[in-house]
């Protein structure tokens, strides 16, 4: 096959579509392509509403496909208000792309005339409508939302972390009151410099010493609140963290300068404000940062239903008849031996036994084999595992906490509890550095009142170590180089939730991997077409299998790159095949078992299939009639970039170990097919023992990183120094990952690593530069000699130095 | 000189002032959307409703 579809982009989304696999419509004459339905009908939509100038005024829109996230409609409610005959509620929109689409939902709701007032933020994406009460129910305002291709998510979860959000305001007026007085402290400083140099009048600088004293005090006492509270937990805790230090720094300066007014010493009270202020920026930028990319993985969760379809005195005869309705109850309420319906396309909501119907389930998220399990009645389900095509009734055998998801979730949350928060270098070097000073400020002190034999000499010197001690550059250091960092890893297709993962990552020495999903594409790819001579195989599957929303059919259709025949009387027949008539011909594709009952199978036929499943494949056998054509031959396709990505890791001298929970011979033939040396795996791995596993070498002393998407790879994201997950995997292991791949491509990971590595270095060279005045200026002060403009200086010069060098992380190279 | 004895009190009220200012339009929201005016004001056919 080496003919080339033309690729067509969708008319909505911009996607690239294959003309085949799309879906046209004709409208004005003219040929219109979509990628999937839902874009289809979102189009319909905005065409319908004579919104059609939203195509042309897109001009940053970036590219993407319809958002299928879905939250149930009862998580919204505790958002809703009313007030005055009115409903509110504010939401999040997931997809918004670009300035047009806020245009759109305002005005697709304009037009509605219940609505009486809709605003959509687009800094925040956050939008609230209100409309008369009774006029409209919740439900179908959130349906509109969805409607539009905008799903919505409640404000508390969709990607806005309030905790977060609060504490970035509280350090935002902390940090603008404190810069206000700051600046005119500096102006008074400045002042008191000039008049170092050329002389001032003694009532005058009393007057600027008084007026510093005035305006320093709210910048020590409300800006450096958050200081204060910290350093004393933190002494209460026995460690040292930065916050100690800005404490000791800027309320030593304080007294000290306090003691100055009376005095005829200098005053150190810009040293106060500046420490003070500086350091806040540091911590607005950071949590900036830490909440724009944790908003951002949170919104890639889609919350599982809340609500379930109960079946009440349950009779299969009955329930065949149509006779037994479903009632919708919260999955909470579930209970052991409650019949539960499972509509094809929704999640299992508990382990159970099926009682009525069949199905297929895609278990991969629990087991990691990608291949769907066909069930039919007496077969167990799982809670979480997804219902791909058929209805069926389920025996609730555990529900709750007792589901083997639910004991995941648990084994996750345990590890999260017990992984000990990584402390951050900075901090790690405050804890030396602040016992250090306090020595070198006692020292001071004995050998000024040795020399001098006066305790007030020696006590000024001494304080004056400790106000000096504290650099401000020490509050951007890490900072400003964690918030270009995240800001180039979101630019390259990965999502780092807090700047302690850059340290991490650049640490790692072995690197674990899940194989469906992660390192394989987890989707059935056809791999080969073997015919039986007729070379019609393929052209007649596809036809047929166009009709199916199977995995198999699609990536058979998918495959096909020909015109295809008209084909009526289409029939799917779960966990067996599909079938359709062509030209008066009945054909069959699907399992060889199915064909046979048909068609004439030989007995070489039957070995060769065999052959081919013993390969690892996954065979459709198509028939026409009662003559068999051919088979098709499936496999899950290992990543392109995969082999690539394994290499620059082993080339960094890191570990590789593949940990899986498919068959050995699957695990073979993955590592024959990726063709890389020195790669270890472990096949036959449940969750916990991949879990147990990054346990086991971590206390070998490995600095593990892992990387995965399923549920199963949950506890060992958890448990490893790294976790890395993919961002089309399950919830959970997005919410137990430190970094989320927006892109299922692994070359990301090296591109992180590199950055990470990079990150990590330009912070060690802050800290070296914030420090660094500290080699001049502590030594000034052991002898006495120290002067305000000096400390002024060097603190500005290492400050700036800081800033240029973070730039660096965002250059090429 | 003795002026600026009356001058920068007179100039740390008037920068209170519009530090209050500020901090009253922050509580407002006036800097919630930063991004979404520069659009919007391209839209003619927006009605106040």
């Amino acid at each position: 096959m080496t003919t080339k579809t033309t690729s067509k982009k969708c008319a909505h989304c911009l996607l690239d579509v294959k003309e085949n696999s799309a879906i046209k419509i004709e409208q004005d004459g003219e040929i219109l392509y979509f990628c999937c339905h839902g874009c289809m009908s979102v189009y319909g939509l905005i065409h319908e509403s004579g919104l059609d100038s939203f195509y042309i005024r897109r001009s940053d829109w970036k590219e993407g496909g319809v958002d299928s996230a879905r939250v149930s409609d009862e998580l919204f409610e505790e958002d809703l208000t009313e007030a005055e005959g009115e409903c509110s509620i504010d939401v999040v929109l997931s997809g918004v792309r670009c300035s047009s689409c806020i245009w759109l939902v305002e005005n697709f709701f304009r037009k509605d005339e219940n609505v009486s007032y809709v605003r959509v933020n687009y800094a925040t994406h956050k939008a609230r409508v209100r409309w008369k009460k009774g006029a409209m129910t919740l439900g179908s305002v959130l349906e509109k939302f969805r409607s539009l291709g905008y799903p919505p998510m409640p404000v508390n979860k969709g990607g806005r972390n309030s905790v977060l959000e609060e504490e970035r305001k509280d350090y935002f007026y902390r940090f603008s009151i404190g810069s206000f007085f700051a600046m005119n402290v500096m102006l008074y400083t400045f002042a008191m410099y000039a008049g170092y140099f050329q002389g001032m009048d003694e009532g005058m600088k009393r007057f600027f010493k008084i007026l510093s004293w005035v305006l320093a005090t709210p910048v020590m006492f409300y800006s450096g609140y958050p200081f204060i509270i910290n350093s004393f937990k933190s002494v209460r805790n026995r460690v040292l963290n930065m916050d100690v230090l800005v404490f000791l720094g800027s309320f030593s300066s304080y007294l000290y300068s306090i003691s100055a007014v009376f005095s005829d010493r200098e005053v150190y009270f810009d040293t106060t404000c500046m420490i003070i202020t500086l350091i806040l920026l540091g911590r607005f930028i950071e949590t900036g940062a830490k909440l724009r990319h944790s908003g951002a993985v949170t919104r890639l969760l889609s919350y599982q239903p809340q609500t379930v379809r109960v079946i009440h005195d349950f009779d299969a005869a009955a329930y065949a008849e149509g006779r037994l309705e479903a009632v919708l109850v919260p999955v909470k309420s579930v209970k052991t031996d409650d019949f539960l319906e499972v509509l094809p396309g929704s999640s299992v909501p508990a382990d159970g036994t099926v009682v009525y119907g069949e199905s297929e389930i895609d278990e991969s998220m629990l087991t990691g084999e990608s291949s769907p399990v066909f069930k039919t009645e007496g077969a167990d389900v799982f809670a979480g595992t997804a219902n791909l095509n058929g209805s069926i009734v389920i025996k609730c055998v555990q529900a709750g906490s007792g589901t083997v998801l639910s004991r995941i979730v648990k084994a996750v949350e345990e590890a999260q509890a017990e992984k000990a928060p990584i402390q951050n270098l900075a901090d790690s070097i405050v804890g030396w550095f602040v016992p250090t000073i306090i020595t070198i400020a006692a020292a001071t002190f004995g050998w000024w009142y040795f020399r001098t034999g006066s305790g007030l000499e020696g006590l000024m010197n001494a304080v004056s170590v400790l106000v000096i001690a504290c650099p401000c550059a020490l509050g951007l250091a890490t900072p400003l180089a964690v918030m270009i960092a995240t800001t180039k890893t979101a630019s390259i297709g990965a999502l780092v939730r807090s700047g302690e993962v850059m340290e991490t990552l650049s640490r790692i020495n072995c690197w674990c991997f899940d194989k469906t999903g992660t390192i394989t594409k987890g989707e059935m790819k056809v791999a080969d077409v073997h015919d039986f001579g007729s070379n019609r195989t393929l052209t007649l599957a596809a036809s047929v299998e166009r009709y199916s929303s199977h995995l198999i059919s699609k990536a058979v259709t998918d495959y096909y790159e020909g015109e295809f025949l008209a084909a009526d009387n289409f029939r799917e027949i779960p966990g067996n095949g599909v079938e359709a008539d062509i030209n008066g011909k009945r054909i069959r594709a699907g399992k060889l078992k199915f064909i046979a009952e048909h068609a004439d199978v030989t007995t070489e036929m039957r070995e060769l299939h065999d052959y081919f499943s013993a390969k690892g494949h996954t065979v459709a056998a198509v028939s026409e009639d009662n003559e068999p054509l051919g088979f098709i031959l499936l496999s899950d396709s290992v990543r392109d970039e995969a082999a690539h990505t394994l290499k620059g890791l082993i080339s960094n001298g890191c570990k590789i170990l593949i940990l899986t929970g498919d068959s050995r011979k699957a695990a073979d033939k993955l590592i024959d097919t990726l063709g890389v040396k020195g790669i270890e795996c472990m096949a036959e791995v449940t969750p916990f023992e991949k879990a147990e596993m990054i346990r086991k070498l971590k206390s070998e002393g490995y600095r593990v990183a892992m990387v995965g998407d399923g549920i199963n790879d949950a506890p060992a994201l958890t448990e490893a120094d790294a976790g890395i997950a993919m961002g089309k995997g399950t919830d959970i292991a997005i919410e137990s990952a430190d970094a989320v791949l927006m892109r299922s491509d692994l070359s990301v990971i090296l591109k992180l690593n590199k950055t990470a590595k990079k990150t990590f270095a330009v912070i060690k060279e802050n800290l070296f530069w914030a420090f660094s005045y500290n080699f001049i200026a502590v030594p000034l002060a052991v002898t006495g000699k120290i002067h305000p403009i000096f400390s002024a200086a060097f603190m500005a010069v290492s400050s700036l130095i800081v800033v240029f060098n973070s730039m660096r992380i965002n250059s090429k190279g | 000189m003795e002026a600026l004895y009356l001058l920068i009190p007179v100039s740390l009220i008037l920068g209170a002032i519009a530090l209050g200012l500020f901090l009253y339009a922050g509580r407002k929201g006036q800097f919630d959307d930063i991004e979404g005016p520069k659009y919007r004001m391209l839209d003619d056919d927006e009605d106040d409703k």
